[in-house]
Order: C-alpha cells, then structure tokens, then sequence
C-alpha cells in the first residue's frame, strides 16, 4: 500500500501540488473575508490573515515532507537543467548520443535475437509445442512416413501434427488472385493451435482421406484480399495453382500458424506414402504432454521408430532424433548453445561500455571546465551527491535520448529486416512486424547503465579533489588536471578506430557497389531438391534417373522455356581455397578464395550468361574426371593478371575451411565467362565452373519461363518433385533472391555507414574537448610565452606537437593491430588490400584530429598575454 | 485559566481531526474554527500544525479529501474520515482514556 501512495504521489505529483496552494488560498481568502467583516481593511484582514496561517511557503514544504514529494520537487529544475545542457552543448550531444544510439542499436539488435531463441508461438500452452526430427549438423529430417507411424503409438505428445509448406497463386472466381503462402497441415495441427475459426470451420480429420474433395481454410488478410472479406467466401471455390478447392472456413485476424501461413489445406497423408524410402519430408510437431519432458519424448519416439525399423539407418548416418522447442526449426537457432547467446549479449553491452566511456573522455572534459561552477556550488553548501546527482541526470537526459534514436534505428532495421524475410513463408509470424516490449525495457536498462559511466564517473573524478585548489585559483585556469588516463584513452580510442575501421570500411569496399545481374532473374525459378529424407544412402544411379526424370517433367510444363541444373541455385556458390599452377606472386592475395559451382554444360546458355574467351562446356566436361573448367572474369582479372587465362590450371580445396590436398586434380581453364553475383560472398569474387553430371546429392533446377509469372509454377513444380520422389526444398523466384540479396546488402552499408560515422565522429570530438582543455589549462604558460616573445608559428606548434603525437600513437598501435586482426582472420578482413584501406583511414583519423586541434590552437592564438598575466 | 495559546500535547493533534470529521465532514479552515469554537478558544491550532496534520494522515489513509462546493458556493476540499481512520480513532480513544484515567487517579492524590 506504501508503495502504491508513493506511485500515486509520483504520478499525481502536480495535480498534488495544485491541490495543495489552493487549499492554502481559500483558507487565506476565509480568514480575510473574516477579518474584513470584523471591520479591518481588505489590506489590513489580508496581512493579519497571513500572520495568523504563518509562513506559506514553509508550511508548503512541511506539506511536500508529509507527501514525501520534497525532492520530487527538487528534480525537477535538475531535470530542467540536465535538458538545458544537452541543448547548450550540441556538439557533445550530437556526437556522444550517436555514438550511444549506434552501441544501444547494436546491443539491443542482439538481445532481439536472444528473445527469439526463447519465443514460442502466440497460443495455448505455445511453450510446449515441440518438434521432432533426425538432426545432425545443419540437416534436419523428418518424413511423412516417420509422422504415421509415431501418430498412432505416441502418448507423449498430444495432438501430433505435420505439415509441409509452399508458395502458391490463388485465384478466386469473383476475379482475385494474389500469391500466398501455403501450409498443407493435418487437422490436428490446427486444432493444436486452438484458435477457432472467425466463421466456417476449421479442418477435420476426414478431409485427410484419399478421395476427400479438396477443401482449404483461408486466413483473415487472404480473404479480405481475395474475396474482399465477403462471408460468402465459405462454400466458394479457390483456385490453388490452378486446382480447384472449396473454401470451408475463415480464421480471425492475426492468425498464421504455424510460420506465415495464409492458406490451409489438408496434408492427405495415406495417399502420400509409398514407403519409408519413398516419404517426402514434413515438419512434425506436437505438444508435450502434462508432466513430460523433451527427453521422455525422445525416449518414446526413438523406441516406436526403432520397432518399424525406421531408426537405424539414419542414427547410422550419423542423425539424431532431437525434440526440440517449436521455433528452433523456423530460425536456424538450433546450433547455438544458451551461454553461446548469453556471451554474445555481453559482448554487445561491453561495445556499449567502450563508446560510453568514450563519451565519459568528453563529458569529463566539459566537466573539467565547469570545475569553477562545481566548485561555488559545494562552497554554497551543496553535498557531492547532490553535484554528482545533477551530472548523472545530464547524462541520463542524453543516454535516454539516445536509447530512444537506437530503438528507432533498431525498429526500422527490424522492418526492413522484416520486409525481406516476409519472402520466405518460414518467417515466424508472432515475432515480426514490431520490436518486442522487452527490448525497450532492455534498452532503458542500457541507458541507465551508460548514464553511470558517462556521467557518474567523471562527475566523482571532477568533485573528489582538487576542490581547494581549484577554489584558490579559480579565474586562472580550469584547476582539474589532464590525467593521463585521460590522454591515453585518447590515443586508445584513435587505435581502436584505425585497428576496427579498415575491416569496416573494406566491407563496404567489398559490397558496393550494389548488386547488378547480368542475368534474366524475373524469367527465372529456382528450385533447391533434397534427396528422399530417410536418411539411408542411396545409389547415385538412381538420383541420376529421378533427376532426369523431373527434369524433362518440369520442361514439359506450358510456359516453361528451358531447365537447366547445378549444385547451388545461382548467385549461391560453394567457397574453395585455390591454387595456380603458376602463381603470379605480385597480383595474388596471400589466401585467394573462390566459389565453385558444379553445372550443367548448357547452364550458361539458359541463363543468358556471356562467354568472354574460349570455348563452352560440352557433355564430355561432364563426365566423372573430366578436367576442363570455366572461370569469372573476376577469376581472370584478380588470380591471372593480364596474361592469357586459357590453358592456365589451378586446383582447389574441398571447402573453405580446409586446405588443398597434395593429390587434389588439376582444372584446366578452357572459357571465361562474365561475372555473376555469388553471394554471400562479395560482388566480384572469383568463380569457377566445373562441368557436372546428373546424380550428386546437391541438386539445384534453373527454371526459365516466358509470358508466365516463375512463382505460378511453385506448386505444380513441388507437385512433380513428389511424384518423382525428390522433395523440393526450396522453391523460389530468382528475383526474389536477388531482391532480398539487394535489399541486405543496402542494410549492410547504411550500417556500416553509420557505425564508421559515429566512431569518427566521436575521435574528432574527443581530440577537440581534449586539446581545448589542454589550451585552456596551458593558458598562463602560453600567456607568459608569449610575453617573452614566442611567434604565433612557435605556440600554433607547440598546440600541434602534443595532438600529433597522440594521433601517432594511436594510428600506430591501431595499424598493428589492424594487421594483426587480418592476420587472425586469415586474410579475409581485409582481403588482400590492406595498405590501401590502412592508409585510408590513417589519412581520415589523422586529417579530423587535425582539424579538431584547429578551434582549440585559434583560442590559443587569440589570447593576450597581458590580460592573462593581469588575471595572475 | 488563559483562553488562548493552550498547546496541544504531543500527539493529540491526530486525535483531535479525526474526532471532529467523524463528527462531520469538513474543510481544513472550517476544521480549524470549529476547534477553536468547541474549546472556547482554549486551543488554537494554527495552519502550520492543521495542514501537516491532516495531509499525514491523508498520506496514511485514515481520511479522504474530495473537493465540493460550500454552502456559500465556494469550491473546499472537504475531509472526511475512512473505515481505516474510524478504527484508528477508536484505538487512540481507548489509550487516551486508559491515559487520562491514569492521571486523573494520580492528579486526584492528595
């Protein structure tokens, strides 16, 4: 109850106050109403009035005492002032808040992310909602045929679902189509998410028969855009990729479970099993049962598997069945451990930490000169936590500004983030859209914890000591000594920006500019096919023959133009170490990589794809051992030189992470075609292009299509990869890739834009408030130098000389350890253009903590030696 | 016996507002007259000692302020006593009583 008054009291703290004077001047007007009917004068009852109800003002005070509102009342002109400050000082709160905005964006963009490995899907008991699959590495499998057998025998888990997911265009008779995400779900899934429908009815049991007519339930934005929310949806027909399906039902708004789904059909399970070998896959998922833990689930699932002899071959395949919490299959999340994500945070506070230190250098040198005024006011009688409670409120106003810019910045790279995923249907829907209410407390917790350093510690630096003494030579100078902390924080600060800043910057070297294809994306489907998901090996013959089969199935369809195939979908490569025969040592980094592709020989002709030199693949590049091989022109121009590529070899690592073995086969360079984009890596890596049969396990189709829109042929392409027995695992426009790809790399710059803005930003500023602190302290020296006849070139030098010297410093301990961090990193921070990207941001730090010195060097030279040594 | 500047004992202050709004509810000057008027201006409590007292014991929740209007058409915050405040005043009754008792018997010794 205390605690609710003293809320009350907060929060109704002016209308408490208001309250308070009236009541006071009422009874005042009484008294001199009273005192004017006993025949005093208005003047006369009005001043008896008062000295009769004493002194007003004190009495408010005692008032305020009694509420426990006195020093409510006493913050709020510190508060006033604190907002003053920030408006009096630009510079500082321009360039500190920034600073803070990007560390709070950065550090709450982590604890975002750290959110979503706890979150669990918006219903009933969604913190029990697991699934389960054979898991090992990054691969996760789960088939129908796993979904049946576990269904009829588990008692862990309730309600055990399935379902599978695809894009498709849905076409209503009343004239609306629109592209939209599809889950074919069993009815179970839905009624485990016990969110009735808005009107019709949900899915039933009975619509998963063979032979049942096709029916699908819509959701709330899909009717409105389909059917313009007409309730006579319900019993209207839906065309799904052209298939007809009655619609049963509408679900409320908001619901789209179980990742982004607009459309629910039913997943008619018998009809879809041939066997374990023949099963496609699907996301099996339920509710843990009261009492049951993940492990008893395992524990059940495992025994049920291993009685249908499903389980062996794939725990000997190296997989493990795992039951895991509902969102971990939707965000690649899985391989992370909770301390892994814990630390993370701590790193990303701990950037915070250093750029609010950073802004501590300036505030400690604004509250340097403020000494005198720190100094009046402890003679005046105020304690030092009353000073150092006023500084950390200006630095609390300017910390809460900037967690209030960092939370905009977050929430617009959130909805950026947001817009890019939103392609993909496994985007969970309860997590985007807006930023979770936690990380606005979180990033009030940072401001409060950035206030502390930027404001507490230099506020009990500047009033600890020196109080007398600066008291004593107050009008001389500011009477707070440099420390040495304090310069060698800024020679720190200047290393850490020249050891960061050429990795930064040679990201956005390596990114900009943004991504050209030279490549008929909009004409383009991709499609990523995964092997029969039992996880028992297969005989490569028999990939070879389904491949070839989906292949000539998928040319056969209207509209379709050409197939092609390769081991990724384009601008998707594998990264590889790779040597020369000959290495030219002048022109080569010191570690080149590529991406590598395995294609089709007519790969390069579907896609339109220029050859610069030599000649194409043909079949007999193909084969198994075939040693002819096509690279980029980036290949030709950063790995070769200006000599001819062609007949050139070179040879390459199995992976990235792996080095070339001493018996690896040499390619021979027999074509050079012009670049196309191999993200993730860079815009202009280097390619290379082997010659590929049929028949590996990764399999990725080129779709090119004319007159018809590529996503239109999502569902009939699934449809044909099921029949063939491959399922499809990703099936996605091109344009679709390249624009989510553009749209990152936009996301990346303009980050790296701001970060490399602010940590210059707040470099020039340190240097600026230190050098002019410097000035000022050295005023009397400069005063009486130049008395004795010291020029302006000797003083303006002697400012310069201590500034150089702390940017040489920095800029030396940052170059080495900008070199060594490229080192640890094998090259790859600063891929192979570490002078050049050195000596820019060299030049940048050293040139803007020149021009910082300037403003302070011209006071310098302004001052008058007579005045100062007067003043003395 | 001096009808004026009587003070009031440590304590009693408390007792003495709670008594007279369970009597009848009322503003703070009006409060302060009654005393006077019922004590026959043997007590006077200025503003100085009334407000305090009252906003302490509003703070505590032993009586409620709402602001009306007067008889002469005047807008007063006018007080009156809560469940919390009656039951108070009763226990600050009883131990005044055992007090007063207590000194009477001793004050009576001759």
């Amino acid at each position: 109850m205390t605690f609710l008054r003293w809320l009350r009291s907060l929060v109704l703290h002016r209308r408490l106050e208001r309250d308070m004077r009236e009541e006071m001047r009422q009874h005042l007007d009484r008294a001199t109403e009273r005192l004017m009917a006993r025949g005093f004068s208005r003047e006369e009852a009005r001043r008896a009035a008062f000295q009769e109800f004493g002194n007003v003002h004190y009495l408010q005070e005692e008032a305020r005492d009694v509420r426990g509102a006195r020093w409510l009342g006493a913050l709020s002109p510190d508060a006033k002032l604190a907002l003053r400050m920030l408006v009096k000082n630009p510079l500082l709160s321009i360039v500190g808040g920034l600073g803070m905005a990007v560390a709070i964006c950065i550090a709450i963009g982590f604890f975002t992310w750290m959110t979503f490995y706890y979150a669990h899907p918006p219903i009933a008991d969604g913190d029990r909602v697991v699934t389960a699959a054979y898991i090992r590495a990054d691969t996760e499998e789960a088939t129908l045929y796993d979904y049946l057998v576990w269904r009829d025998e588990v008692t862990t888990l309730e309600e055990l679902s399935a379902y599978r997911r695809a894009r498709v265009v849905a076409e209503a008779q009343a004239g609306g189509s629109n592209s939209a995400n599809l889950a074919s779900i069993t009815a179970s899934g839905l009624r485990l998410a016990g969110v009735p429908p808005l009107i019709g009815r949900p899915l039933l049991d009975g619509d998963e028969r063979a032979g049942a007519a096709p029916v699908v339930v819509l959701g709330f934005d899909e009717w409105q855009q389909l059917f313009a929310g007409a309730p006579s949806a319900v019993g209207a027909e839906l065309l799904l990729d052209g298939r007809p399906h009655a619609v049963v039902g509408v679900m409320p708004e908001g619901f789209r479970f179980p990742a982004n789904d607009g459309l629910w059909i039913p997943l008619v399970t018998e009809a879809s099993i041939e066997g374990p070998d023949k099963s496609p896959w699907a996301v099996v998922f339920g509710r843990l049962a009261p009492g049951v833990d993940a492990e008893a689930a395992v524990a059940e699932l495992s025994a049920i598997a291993g009685r249908h002899a499903i389980d062996d071959a794939r725990t000997g395949a190296g997989f493990r069945l795992m039951v895991l919490p509902f969102i971990r299959h939707l965000l690649d999340v899985q391989q992370y451990p909770p301390w892994l994500v814990w630390l993370v945070q701590l790193f990303a506070a701990l950037i915070l930490a250093l750029v609010a230190v950073n802004v501590a250098v300036l505030v400690y040198a604004r509250t340097a000169l403020r000494s005198g005024e720190i100094t009046v006011r402890t003679a005046l009688g105020a304690s030092r936590a009353r000073i150092v409670s006023q500084l950390f409120l200006e630095a609390l106003a300017l910390s809460l500004a900037a967690a209030a810019l960092g939370l905009a910045m977050a929430e617009i790279g959130f909805r950026q983030m947001t817009s890019l995923v939103d392609l993909q249907a496994a985007t969970p829907y309860w997590l985007f859209g807006s930023l979770p209410a936690e990380t606005v407390l979180y990033a009030i917790g940072l401001a409060g914890f950035a206030a502390f350093i930027v404001g507490v510690l230099p506020a009990l630096q500047a009033t600890g000591r020196h109080l007398q003494s600066t008291l004593r030579t107050m009008g001389g100078g500011t009477g707070v000594r440099l420390g040495k902390t304090w310069t060698t924080l800024i020679c720190v600060q200047v290393a850490v920006a020249v050891g960061v800043l050429p990795a930064v910057l040679g990201v956005a070297w390596n990114y900009t500019p943004p991504p050209q294809v030279n490549f008929p994306a909009s004409e383009l489907l991709t499609i990523r096919v995964q092997p029969p998901a039992d996880g028992s090996p297969q005989p490569e013959r028999d990939y070879a023959r389904l491949q070839a089969e989906l292949l000539s199935r998928v040319d056969a369809l209207p509209g379709v133009v050409g197939v092609s195939y390769a081991s990724s979908i384009p601008m998707r490569g594998e990264g590889a170490r790779v040597e020369l025969d000959v290495a030219d040592a002048t022109s080569m980094p010191a570690t080149p990589f590529v991406a590598t592709h395995l294609v089709d020989p007519e790969y390069f002709d579907l896609l339109g794809v220029p050859l610069l030199a030599g000649r194409p693949l043909n079949a007999g590049d193909a084969a198994e051992g075939a040693s002819a091989a096509i690279v980029s022109r980036s290949f030709v121009e950063q790995l070769v030189g200006d000599g001819n590529a062609l007949g050139r070899r070179f040879r390459e690592s199995p992976g990235l992470g792996s080095e070339i073995a001493p018996d690896a086969p040499w390619f021979e360079i027999v074509g050079v075609v012009e670049d196309m984009l191999t993200d993730p890596r860079p815009p202009g890596t280097p390619a290379t292009f082997h010659g590929a049969p049929l028949g590996a396990e990764r399999f990725s189709l080129v779709v090119r299509t004319r007159g018809i829109a590529p996503a239109s042929l999502t569902g009939p392409v699934q449809a044909l990869a099921d029949q063939v027995g491959l399922g499809a695992v990703g099936v996605t426009p091109m344009d679709a890739i390249y624009r989510g790809d553009g749209g990152e790399l936009r996301l990346l710059l303009v980050m790296v834009g701001v970060v490399m803005l602010a940590v210059l930003l707040l470099s020039a500023a340190g240097i600026t408030a230190m050098m002019s602190l410097a000035v000022t302290r050295r005023q009397r020296e400069i005063g009486v130098r130049t008395a004795l006849g010291a020029t302006r070139g000797q003083i303006i030098a002697s400012i310069f000389r201590r500034s150089v010297a702390q940017l040489v410093a920095g800029i030396g301990v940052g170059t080495v350890v900008a070199v060594l961090l490229d080192r640890v990193a094998q090259g790859e921070m600063l891929r192979g253009e570490a002078v050049p990207l050195v000596s820019v941001v060299c030049t940048i730090m050293l040139l803007s903590g020149l021009i910082a010195t300037a403003a302070p060097a011209r006071r310098a030279l302004r001052l008058q030696a007579m005045e100062l040594l007067r003043d003395e | 016996m001096s009808r004026s500047n009587t003070p009031l004992l440590p304590g009693t202050l408390e007792l003495v507002v709670l008594q007279l709004l369970q009597a009848e509810a009322t503003n703070g000057y009006d409060l302060s007259l009654r005393i006077q008027a019922i004590t026959k201006d043997v007590l006077n409590v200025n503003a100085g000692s009334l407000y305090p007292a009252l906003y302490r014991l509003e703070k505590r929740g032993l009586i409620g302020g709402r602001w009306q209007e007067t008889a002469s058409g005047r807008r007063a915050k006018a007080y009156s006593v809560t469940n919390a405040g009656r039951k108070q005043l009763a226990d600050e009754r009883e131990s005044w009583e055992r007090f007063a008792g207590a000194l009477r018997a001793i004050l009576s010794v001759t």
